[in-house]
């Protein structure tokens, strides 16, 4: 009996000597943490926690919501957008543009250098600039045979076979943005992208530890304009010395980073930890707006060249049911194909076809339509799980119409191959879509996008966007083409997501506006 | 000696052929294709083609081989896609957080496991070997994820004794270092704790259990000696095979904890790269797992022949 009591205190003594050598030296880890955790002041380290790590740090490489992010902090295009959507100068000093439309003037600003410590020249905007029309996709949807050249050292016109007032937000869009580089990078940049990252922004490009983080510095000769700091544009100033783009893939990682002072903010915050985001008195957060999730419907190949079946899928689903499932609460259930702050664009134009919710109407489309029960297939991927779990809904609501549905569930890279080259697997690809300045721009929109058979209405009216003399024009334009983008089921947006951007209270100013904003943003003690 | 390791090392080769041919099979065969991936959906077909040509893709299987197989064989093993370095130098630089963790969870399992299963075969049968043992189910049943996660909330962001996630480079303090490794290592390291643990007693018994511990007890030789130096060093051999086998299992299987703890490590590097279609890195790594598995095998061969003399390899 002793025995066996003594055996039990032995038992209790090794756990607790497992325990403390699990926490080896504990009261040492203390001191240095507060030793070395202190990493932050005025003119300190912002540490910036990135849920995936770029594809590449050209912007015009990937239209990937993580280059844009990057990018921009490194990069400046020769207009930005302030904070309502409108296009002003950045590296250019004035804008002239001709009377009949077609020609721009862009008068550089002087003295603005590059990271390198060159001076940015006429030559150097004519080259980065061609570059950038034969990649981007927003200089391939709104301008037409556009040519640039060097009138003077510091003059470039940009002249167009067709005129549109789009032209100015074009080059203004974060995604594939126009940034200004050195001519020599530029030229010597193979398919695969610049090999140097050399702009003219507030920060320069130090290091990129491969799946760890990429640094960058203050450019102690940054050329700050000294208009108020607006949208992407006006005044950037650099409070912090260095800016660290953490790449922490782990959601809660993110977040437990947040609340130790691992990270000042943290992008990828998901909806599930929201609850123990607000109840932390140290922490903010934002909610800027994400992407579009979206059904795209394959009007290639398959049934759903049938408009009466697609518009039956429409009816059949209840997008406030279908954005619970998908297990989001950061959303709004809009026909706007733009977001709502991009107060120029977005409009409610079509809601009388969105979100019916009306199983009955759906029963007899899919009689007219001649479906012969066919099992359809949808596409999509475990790796956004928002996109798995609207593709489940979709089925079982599709079932009630006795549609038959299977999923293709792919990893991303799978799925977007598929999309593009095997339109005769799938009918429905779920996917999501970013902000673009203009309705033009939207990747659906391009004749060039998987999708394909364009309506003549469509094209009709996406003209009349372009060439439209004045905005306000243009708008009304837009608001036929989504209406008609809608009633034909073109594609249903399903729900428009927010992200979750938090911070800790030491961050001041921290703005997101298409992209993290890292300038004008101070972190204290 | 020289014989068999000379034997063992040229045995090395048709292995690491067969692997690479299956390899490079796997990934040919994989969907996804790494120019769309990096261009994304908004590329067109042209833009998509000129990056394929580029990177070598529209090559036949064969060529592709056999370009990859000659660079190999030369030391080269190719160019990352996306990184745009070497990719044996991204497997260096990645293999030093996941050596630096496979190895302290590996102390972690020496550590607590031996001197565990130890006690427990001494108390064979009582209430602390049952307990031991009890534990040690859990320690092997409970998923590292979760495990890590718990440890993150107990020791980071409740004591904050230790950083929740990250890595700092040994160059830059040992005791830094250490902070950062020391909870994904117990995460990583729980489950070979226990398996040390339990291979141990049960090794231990098997000796115990044998005549010639029966005469040492009966001459009177002093219990520290029975057990040190007769039973434990004749039970060694199965206990050095798993902790060997876990040296493999540990640096392949990282991955979890890496992501969890954000540890720029291998298995991460083999995650991205499955994601990215990042062809000529996934190759490289796991060939080169391939051949960390097969060297560390020959280390516990040859080990068993310095700890027990009667294992020759010459034979």
């Amino acid at each position: 009996m002793k025995i066996k009591k003594f055996g039990w205190l032995l038992a209790v003594f090794s756990i607790l000597m497992i325990v403390t050598a699990c926490s080896g030296g504990s009261g040492e880890g203390d001191n240095t943490s507060e030793g070395t955790d202190t990493a932050i002041s005025t003119d300190g380290e912002l540490h910036y926690a990135s849920n995936v790590q770029p594809p590449t740090l050209d912007p015009l490489m990937s239209n990937a919501i993580v280059t844009r992010e990057v990018a921009s902090v490194i990069y400046e295009s020769l207009v930005a957008f302030n904070e309502n959507f409108e296009p002003v100068p950045m590296l250019a000093e004035s804008i002239d543009v001709s009377e009949d439309g077609k020609t721009y003037t862009f008068n550089l600003r002087q003295g603005v250098l590059f990271h390198n410590g060159e001076e940015m020249k006429a030559e150097d905007v004519v080259a980065s600039m061609e570059r950038w029309k034969e990649k981007s996709s927003s200089a391939r949807a709104v301008l037409t045979e556009p040519q640039f050249a060097e009138v003077d050292e510091y003059t470039v016109t940009m002249t167009l076979a067709e005129p549109t007032t789009l032209a100015l937000g074009a080059i203004a869009n974060t995604s594939h943005l126009a940034a200004i580089m050195p001519k020599e990078i530029v030229e010597s940049a193979p398919e695969s992208g610049v090999e140097e990252f050399i702009g003219t922004g507030p920060f320069k490009f130090v290091e990129w530890k491969q799946d760890q983080y990429l640094h960058f510095t203050r450019f102690d000769e940054y050329a700050a304009l000294d208009t108020p700091a607006s949208g992407l544009s006006g005044k950037k100033e650099a409070l912090v010395k260095d800016v660290y783009f953490d790449i922490v893939i782990d959601p809660s990682t993110q977040l437990s980073g947040l609340q130790t002072g691992e990270y000042d903010i943290a992008g990828g915050i998901i909806q599930d930890d929201l609850a123990q985001l607000e109840a932390n008195p140290d922490l903010e957060y934002i909610t800027p707006f994400d992407a579009n999730y979206t059904l795209l419907f394959n009007r290639k190949e398959g049934a759903f060249q049938s408009k009466e079946l697609r518009q039956a899928v429409a009816y059949a689903l209840d997008l406030d049911a279908l954005a619970a499932v998908a297990a989001v609460d950061n959303y709004e259930i809009t026909p706007s194909q733009l977001p709502k702050q991009n107060a120029v664009w977005a409009t409610d134009a079509g809601s009388e076809f969105h979100n019916q919710k009306d199983l009955e109407k759906a029963k007899q489309l899919v009689e007219q339509s001649g479906y012969n029960g066919e099992t359809l297939n949808i596409l999509t991927t475990r790796d956004y799980p928002q996109m798995y779990n609207e593709a489940v809904y979709v089925k079982e609501q599709l079932a009630q119409i006795g549609i038959n549905v299977e999923l293709l569930v792919y990893d991303w890279a799978t799925a977007l191959s598929e999309v593009r080259n095997s339109p005769q697997d799938w009918n429905i690809f779920t996917t999501s879509f970013p902000s673009t300045p203009s309705p033009v721009e939207l990747l659906y929109y391009a004749e060039s996008y998987f999708d394909g058979a364009e309506t003549d209405t469509q094209k009709e009216l996406l003209a009349k966007i372009k060439s439209a003399p004045t905005t306000e024009e243009a708008k009304q334009y837009w608001e036929e083409l989504q209406t008609h983008s809608i009633e034909d089921v073109k594609l249903i947006t399903t729900f428009a997501a927010n992200k979750i951007s938090a911070y800790t209270t030491d961050v001041k100013g921290y703005k997101y506006f298409e992209v993290p904003l890292f300038y004008n943003v101070s972190v204290s003690e | 000696m020289k014989t068999y390791l000379l034997k063992r090392l040229i045995s090395l080769i048709p292995t690491l052929l067969i692997v690479s041919i299956v390899v490079y099979l796997i990934i040919y065969l994989t969907p996804g294709d790494p120019a769309e991936v990096m261009l994304g959906d908004s590329a067109t077909d042209e833009q998509v083609e000129a990056l394929r040509e580029e990177m070598g893709l529209n090559d036949s299987f064969v060529q592709r081989y056999f370009t990859w197989m000659g660079g190999v064989l030369q030391g080269d093993l190719g160019t990352s896609y996306f990184m745009k370095e070497d990719v044996t130098y991204s497997i260096v630089s990645h293999l030093g957080p996941t050596l630096s963790l496979a190895i302290l969870a590996e102390i972690f399992a020496i550590v607590i496991g031996i001197p565990i299963g130890i006690f427990a075969a001494r108390r064979r049968g009582t209430y602390v070997d049952q307990s031991f043992m009890g534990l040690s189910y859990i320690g092997v049943a409970i998923p590292s994820f979760l495990l890590a996660l718990f440890l993150i909330l107990i020791f980071s962001i409740t004591l904050k004794w230790f950083p929740v996630a990250g890595y700092k480079e040994l160059s830059e303090g040992l005791w830094e270092h250490l902070r950062y490794m020391i909870l994904p290592a117990l995460a990583l390291g729980c489950m070979h704790i226990a398996l040390t643990a339990r291979m141990t007693r049960s090794s231990m018994l098997d000796v115990l259990n044998l005549n010639f511990i029966k005469t040492a007890r009966a001459k009177g030789v002093k219990e520290s000696i029975v057990i040190y130096r007769h039973t434990l060093r004749n039970a060694l051999l199965p206990i050095i095979t798993i902790i060997g086998q876990n040296f493999g299992i540990l640096i392949a299987g990282a991955a979890v904890v890496e992501t969890v703890f954000n540890i720029p490590g291998i298995g991460q590097l083999v995650v991205n790269s499955i994601e990215r279609r990042d062809f000529p890195v996934i190759q490289g790594i796991i060939l080169f797992v391939t051949f960390v598995y097969v060297v560390i095998n020959l280390i516990v061969d040859l080990l068993y022949g310095v700890i027990d003399p009667r294992v020759k390899l010459d034979k």
